[in-house]
């Protein structure tokens, strides 16, 4: 993590409110992975207001730029939507853990009698389909996801499966869908008003396609082959009623899911304690509450103590 | 920078730029960023006698050049910060101040002997005014606590101790002067102030707390004015807390009557503005022909 002066490259209205901001910072380019974000200040350093930071997910990166996707919701937002090419923007970052990478090498069930909470969640990783459900302004950094995995592993044998499930308000709220029609291996969208894609919930477009995948006979077209054991991932991003939903949904299909957080972040680094989440079981290490921050904004979803949140 | 060197009581320090407890946790985070060893001291995050899981969330709010803050003293307790933190910390060449805080006068006189016998400490800063706890906790109301609450911790220990003081008070110079009457060698202020602030759509607070302690550019002006007035009621040296961003702020601050300064909140939004603070003094005395910065201090003309 460092920190820098970032010029503007380019600033673009993608869609009515939503910008697409590329800045030149090399040490984030060549380091940011999926899930992890920068901390920018949204003034000069000559003002003292807005005074905080605002913490933006890394949707892209190339040689030495990365970009980040927002939408305009207060001052902060306000003031990045109007820099301009030339202008530099004072960063902090890559920041925070990243999603874990699936593997699509599947060697079965793992020895369920001996897992431990850190093996299982190690093997749950080895899935050769992931399902990403995004919700709004939710989407950037499962839009890395889907073009990390397909770097990662676009090449190997064993390709992995991406299924990007999107959801929003309305057509004109819909965001990255390029980046995820280039990375991933199907799309669907859902919008509350049915103007793009079809009406309704995206949660209600996972629930149907975990059943599915649960339904399918040995035999039928896209089931796992004899002796190998098809697992669903899921990875989701996007406003918390949708999270405590895809959280309850995997949990219900025993799936494994990882969430990426969003909370107020003063610091951004650990040492303010403000931007915590209540967990599902206090632990040694982390106490009752997780800083979104550092010990996330990634996490499992079944750590999260969601009656509580 | 040698003629940066402070004396806060019996504990000198090599600049007079200290970090402000609840901004640099224990240290961990930050030293990948900043070089601690380069600041006048390291006053880490509050340390009670039992651990405390803190506030529910939301706990932080920005407001108009501030934030208002309710975490709720969140630590691991002293026991585990013996075990755990202090060791990392006194891998470095920095003065480390433990700042603590207690639900009774007991409390501060465990916390004071269970850290008086571990080595790498250089002084101990009484949290008496923390806002954002329940059942009084906030003892630096009350004058007559306030220094049966120092005299206690001075007992304990042989560290030296700081007492940090509350701005949520009529008149912060009889809390001062109570401070000074228990054995403080050095006062802390301020605290910071309490606020709220309400989120129209929802008709919530938008802090879990409801009220929370505002920090930051904002309350410059009040911190300044209690630390000039408390000046001239103690003679112990005093440090200056409250809205310091830069070198400019922390000289305003010396000029009103403090020996050193804390920085807090703008480390959040600068890692290194701790030390940017110290550079800035010091290209100050420099370009100003001075060699002690001891001659700034309580130079205000009225």
């Amino acid at each position: 993590m460092e920190r820098c002066l970032a010029a503007v490259v380019d600033n673009r209205e993608v869609a009515a409110g939503h910008h697409r901001l590329r800045l030149e910072a090399p040490h984030v380019a060549a380091r940011a992975r999926a899930g992890q974000f920068v901390h920018v200040l949204p003034r000069d350093a000559a003002t003292s207001d807005p005074l905080l930071r605002r913490a933006f997910s890394v949707l892209a990166t190339d040689d030495t730029t990365f970009d980040i996707l927002f939408r305009v919701q207060g001052r902060g937002t306000a003031r990045m939507a109007s820099v301009r090419a030339g202008d530099a923007l004072d960063i902090l970052g890559p920041l925070g853990v990243p999603f874990s990478m699936p593997e699509p090498e599947c060697s079965g069930a793992a020895d369920a009698a001996v897992e431990t909470k850190a093996s299982a969640r190690q093997s749950s990783l080895l899935s050769p389909r992931v399902i990403l459900v995004g919700g709004g302004v939710g989407v950037p950094p499962l839009a890395m996801l889907a073009a990390q995995i397909r770097q990662d592993r676009g090449d190997s044998k064993k390709s992995v499966e991406v299924t990007a499930l999107i959801g929003a308000r309305s057509r004109a709220d819909v965001i990255c869908l390029h980046d995820f029609e280039r990375c991933s291996t199907h799309v669907q969208i859902a919008t509350d008003d049915g103007s793009l894609g079809r009406r309704g919930l995206v949660t209600q477009m996972l629930e149907e396609q975990l059943s599915t995948s649960e339904r399918k006979t040995p035999h039928e077209p896209g089931a796992p082959a004899p002796g190998e054991e098809r697992r669903d991932i899921v990875y989701a991003c996007g406003p918390l009623p949708m999270l405590r939903a895809v959280a309850r949904i995997c949990a219900a299909h025993h799936v494994p899911c990882q969430i990426s957080l969003e909370e107020n972040m003063p610091c951004g680094v650990g040492v303010c304690n403000g931007c915590v989440v209540r967990v599902a079981q206090a632990d040694d290490e982390y106490g009752h509450y997780r800083r979104v921050c550092v010990d996330g904004p990634v996490m499992w979803a079944s750590d999260v103590a969601w009656d509580e949140v | 920078m040698a003629y940066l060197q402070t004396q806060l009581g019996p504990l000198t320090l090599r600049n007079p730029v200290l970090t402000a407890s609840g901004t640099f946790g224990y240290g961990q985070e930050l030293a990948p960023l900043v070089d601690l060893e380069q600041l006048g001291a390291l006053v880490c995050k509050t340390v009670t006698r039992h651990p405390r899981a803190g506030n529910a969330p939301p706990r932080t709010c920005e407001t108009a050049s501030g934030m208002l803050n309710a975490i709720g003293l969140q630590n691991v307790g002293v026991e585990r910060f013996i075990a755990e933190k202090l060791p990392f910390l006194r891998g470095f060449d920095v003065p480390l101040i433990v700042n603590v805080a207690g639900e009774s006068v007991e409390d501060f006189a465990f916390l004071a002997r269970a850290l008086s016998d571990c080595p790498g400490i250089a002084a101990l800063e009484l949290n008496i005014s923390c806002p954002n706890v329940a059942h009084g906790l906030d003892f630096a109301t009350d004058p007559i606590v306030t220094e049966e609450v120092v005299s206690h911790a001075r007992a304990a220990t042989h560290l030296p101790i700081f007492a940090k003081l509350s701005p949520n008070v009529s008149d912060i110079t009889v809390i001062a002067r109570a401070a000074e009457a228990g054995g403080a060698h050095a006062l802390s202020l301020v605290n910071t102030f309490v606020g709220m602030a309400i989120d129209v759509r929802t008709r919530r607070p938008r802090l879990s707390n409801i009220s929370g302690g505002l920090s930051g550019p904002a309350i410059k002006p009040l911190a300044l004015r209690a630390v000039y007035r408390c000046a001239s009621s103690v003679q112990i040296p005093i440090i200056g807390i409250g809205g310091i961003m830069n070198a400019n702020d922390a000289l305003e601050f010396f000029i009103a009557g403090a020996t050193a300064v804390q920085v807090g909140t703008a480390t959040f939004v600068q890692p290194h503005a701790a030390l940017d603070v110290i550079q800035g003094i010091d290209d100050y005395l420099e370009a100003n022909g001075m060699t002690d910065l001891q001659t700034l201090v309580g130079s205000l003309q009225t």
